[in-house]
């Protein structure tokens, strides 16, 4: 009998106008290859996010859909949401 | 899924009803799309541009979420042990999903709880999530016309809150 424990993004979704790009990270523990359980935690990058400590997936779909006219964008809103 | 019977009186399940990881949106207002319950980190920080987040208290960062279609729930108790650098009006951030981006979809509450703030006795504290981001913006009723942004230093080293709302995801 092994129990394992596992953590990973399992689904990874771009999100509106601004593409947001909400990450949903699945930790899976499973009893000799059967899995037992499965819990989500979530967050959501923005295109001026730090996604330095982002896994190589993530920062490659947040290059491909933050392009300038999107960060600009995204740029305006926030400043439009400053008090 | 374990469906047993389909009949005029209506489904009857003995499992659980499971959904897609990925979910399958329905155009359709009258079809449940979705299911979803999990976990979310709050960090309290302020409205600058770049945030400058407070230090959370390790056990008070965590909260949960259920999303039942496009609607979310959140729920937390969020305490933080220094301001860091934060200055000026707050926020709370991290939302598991972004707000829909619609006037119709604002929406607000009021704080469950408050400690270590430094506000007038008898004021409250609330919030209004804002529309495409995923925070929500904190408010105290303190003025004659309604409420002002809430600020770090009404939140205080120490601050402490709980709250709990829906909202209508993206």
């Amino acid at each position: 009998m092994a129990l394992t424990k596992e953590v990973k993004y399992d689904k990874i979704e771009v999100v509106g106008d601004s593409k947001h790009v909400q990450c949903r990270q699945a930790t899976i523990v499973s009893e000799d290859g059967v899995e037992l359980s499965r819990s989500f935690h979530r967050h959501v990058l923005h295109p001026d996010s730090d996604i330095s400590g982002e896994p190589q997936e993530v920062q490659d779909i947040c290059a491909a859909v933050w392009s300038d006219e999107v960060k600009q964008a995204w740029s305006d809103y926030r400043a439009a949401q400053q008090p | 899924m374990a469906l047993t019977k389909v009949s005029s009186a209506g489904l009857n399940i003995n499992a659980g009803l499971p959904f897609p990881a990925t979910a399958v949106a329905v155009a359709d207002a009258n079809t449940l799309d979705d299911y979803e319950e999990g976990t979310w980190t709050g960090v309290v920080s302020d409205t600058s541009d770049p945030t400058n987040p407070m230090t959370m208290n390790a056990s008070y960062t965590t909260g949960y979420y259920t999303k039942i279609g496009n609607l979310v729930t959140v729920t937390g108790q969020f305490i933080t042990t220094s301001l860091g650098s934060a200055t000026g009006a707050i926020k709370i951030t991290g939302l598991p999903f972004t707000v829909f981006n619609n006037g119709a979809a604002r929406v607000g509450g009021g704080a469950g709880y408050g400690g270590g703030f430094a506000i007038t006795a008898g004021h409250s504290v609330n919030y209004w999530a804002i529309n495409n981001t995923t925070y929500i913006q904190l408010y105290v009723w303190d003025v004659t016309t309604g409420v002002s942004e809430m600020q770090a230093s009404e939140w205080t080293a120490d601050g402490n809150t709980m709250i709990g709302f829906s909202y209508r995801a993206a």
